[in-house]
């Protein structure tokens, strides 16, 4: 009987200390997550900064800056800038920053919402995240465009033809007449 | 690589400029003592040859434009934008039969300005002085911020120090030689153009494969490879209008026309033309291969510099810069020449001193050309905008002159008050476009209200131009 209570016992503490324990662990996660959330907040060398507004053609610049307090700074060039679609940067893209420039031209980016922060190689994040917009003209628009463009060239050429061909004429005739 | 990340060390860099710098400028001087009158000067004595036409129609059409416009263009528009600035080439070819017509109309003229004086009358030719003195300043500014780009590019050497080298030079050596070192300089630029843009594109391919470059595009920048960007389509025509308003209207081209021999006018921009053609894709397709290198420059105007540097090392930094320095110096040089020419005749001559002789022309012709270079570098000081922002907003003044231009040489109908008309409000139509949708429609929309002026014009007006009053002025000279 004793041999089956304390087996019943056992039985019944194993799980208790089990989930004990996984409280403790998951506390213990938590602790570290916010404690190195809060080293990664704190290691904020440079103040990113992008286009105001939204951007109309897929281009854009985003320029580095060292903020004052920064203590012992990574050097931008050893540094990457991260973009991704969502705030936790999952699928993210990167770029470098060129020798001694702290700006960056982006390019070639498709209509989306983007969000931008520098980190180092093991991915710690050193500056604040900037949010960009990527929003192209409407291709009715810039069709409409290039179709005002294609009528007015036809017409010039046509004009230069024209008055070209005229005045060869008329100067192989002799006469200085429209 | 230095230890900065630049191709060149930065005394190199200096060092280069010093020897080119030297190089030009006696050369200039050379050339220059073949000058005995403000014809010689202005003008090369009329008498330019096919070869030397030709080389410098084609010379001074690559500019800064192309050797960095051209890559920054790729970089922002893709595909469209290395195509659609090749189309540039338009300015040269549709300036052919013009150029002829010019030599046929004016045999005694002198600049874009007397023409529009004689044929439409003083409130036109405000217009067109304000446009063009406009385009004159956004050009030279764009060129020394383009040489002082090109050497920060390169070498990391201050901003400032590149942009004044580069300003003291062509001034240095248009100020000794006059038109005849501008042609002469503009040969020899082209043939180091030629040479120089093809080396750099035939290492780029052999270094970074095609296939290497597509992937990387189509993968990470797929817009740049959209042949239905919006943005770029827009930019299209803009560009090849903004092109044509740039050759139509400016006395750099107007002296080059009246200075070449004979029927030789028509032939060398056909020439030239096809020539420049090739080049805008070759210097915009360097920028294609930027992400693949993972070169993101601060500024999409040294795009092209840095991947050429990167791709090539020193050795290609070197020939970077000689190709680029080549390009600015031969456009710089026309514009101040030409720009010189325009304030010594248009306003000296025939505003303020009709009397002035031939030797106190050409000793304004000096002043304007060191006073033309001060304003530049004063315009230089702060970097304002990117070089393709700085160019298109030029934009919106020269493609109001198209039309006007075009139907003032054939057209004996429409009159000076529509001419006028035209470019005040194609300008300004084009200004606000510039500013409330972006600078990729500016001369477009410049353009198209500047036409329909004109076109109402030869429909409502019934005025017969006599043609013999644009030869018959030119005499008293």
């Amino acid at each position: 009987m004793v041999g089956f209570k304390v087996t019943f016992n056992l039985e019944g503490f194993v799980p208790k200390v089990t989930r004990l324990v996984r409280r403790y662990c998951s506390f213990l996660a938590a602790l570290v997550a916010v404690m190195f959330t809060a080293t990664q907040v704190s290691a904020q060398d440079y103040q990113l900064s992008g286009p105001d507004g939204s951007v109309r053609a897929g281009y854009f610049v985003v320029e580095a800056s060292l903020v004052e307090s920064a203590e012992n700074p990574i050097p931008l060039s050893e540094l990457q800038l991260q973009q991704a679609t969502s705030t936790d940067f999952t699928n993210p893209k990167y770029y470098r920053y060129f020798g001694d420039f702290s700006e960056l031209t982006a390019t070639g980016v498709p209509s989306g919402q983007y969000f931008l922060r520098l980190v180092d190689e093991q991915g710690h994040s050193h500056s604040n995240v900037i949010e960009v917009t990527v929003d192209h003209y409407s291709l009715w628009q810039a069709l409409s465009l290039f179709g005002i463009g294609l009528l007015l060239f036809v017409i010039l050429v046509a004009t230069q033809l024209y008055f070209f061909k005229r005045a060869s004429q008329q100067a192989s005739q002799g006469v200085n007449h429209e | 690589m230095s230890d900065s990340g630049f191709a060149l060390s930065t005394e190199l860099g200096l060092w280069l400029v010093v020897l080119f710098g030297c190089a030009w400028i006696a050369f200039g001087w050379y050339l220059g003592r073949a000058n005995k009158s403000h014809e010689d000067f202005a003008l090369a004595g009329r008498n330019v040859g096919m070869a030397l036409a030709a080389a410098t129609a084609m010379a001074t059409w690559v500019t800064s434009n192309t050797t960095l416009v051209a890559p920054q263009l790729t970089y922002q528009f893709g595909i469209w934008g290395m195509v659609g600035y090749s189309f540039a080439a338009l300015g040269l070819i549709l300036f052919a039969p013009l150029a002829a017509r010019i030599k046929q109309l004016m045999p005694n003229g002198y600049t874009s300005g007397d023409f529009i004086r004689l044929r439409y009358g003083r409130a036109a030719w405000w217009a067109f002085i304000v446009i063009s003195v406009v385009y004159a300043f956004g050009w030279l500014v764009s060129l020394g911020m383009a040489g002082g780009i090109l050497l920060q590019a390169l070498s990391g050497l201050d901003y400032h120090i590149g942009m004044s080298a580069i300003l003291l030079i062509c001034v240095g050596y248009t100020l000794f030689g006059g038109l005849r070192a501008v042609i002469a300089t503009d040969f020899i630029q082209a043939v180091i153009i030629i040479l120089g843009v093809v080396l750099i594109a035939w290492f780029l391919i052999d270094t970074v494969s095609l296939d290497s470059i597509h992937r990387e595009l189509s993968g990470e920048h797929p817009q740049l490879l959209d042949l239905l960007f919006p943005a770029a389509i827009m930019f299209l025509f803009n560009n090849i209008f903004f092109g044509l308003g740039e050759i139509f209207h400016s006395n750099v081209w107007w002296s080059r026309a009246l200075a070449f021999r004979g029927k030789v006018a028509m032939k060398a921009f056909l020439l030239g033309g096809l020539l420049w053609l090739p080049i805008p894709i070759v210097t915009g397709f360097i920028a294609l291969a930027a992400p693949q290198l993972g070169i993101f420059p601060p500024s999409a105007d040294m795009v092209g510099p840095m991947v050429a540097a990167e791709v090539l090392g020193k050795v290609g930094a070197v020939v970077v810069f000689v190709v680029v320095f080549s390009a600015l110096a031969s456009s710089l040089d026309s514009l101040l020449a030409a720009t010189a020419d325009l304030v010594t005749r248009d306003f000296y001559h025939k505003k303020f001193n009709p009397q002035a002789g031939d030797r106190q022309l050409m000793r304004v012709n000096r002043y304007s050309i060191i006073g033309l270079g001060v304003l530049t570098w004063l315009f230089c000081l702060p970097q304002i905008a990117t070089l393709g922002a700085l160019l298109n907003f030029a934009g919106a003044f020269v493609a109001s002159t198209i039309f006007p231009v075009v139907l003032g040489l054939y057209s004996r109908r429409i009159t000076g008050a529509y001419a006028a008309t035209a470019m005040t409000l194609g300008t300004l139509l084009g200004l606000i476009s510039y500013f409330m949708i972006g600078f990729y429609v500016a001369a477009l929309i410049s353009c198209a209200v500047s036409a329909s002026i004109c076109a109402l014009g030869l429909w409502r007006s019934n005025s017969a131009f006599k043609w013999d009053q644009l030869a018959e002025r030119e005499e008293s000279l």
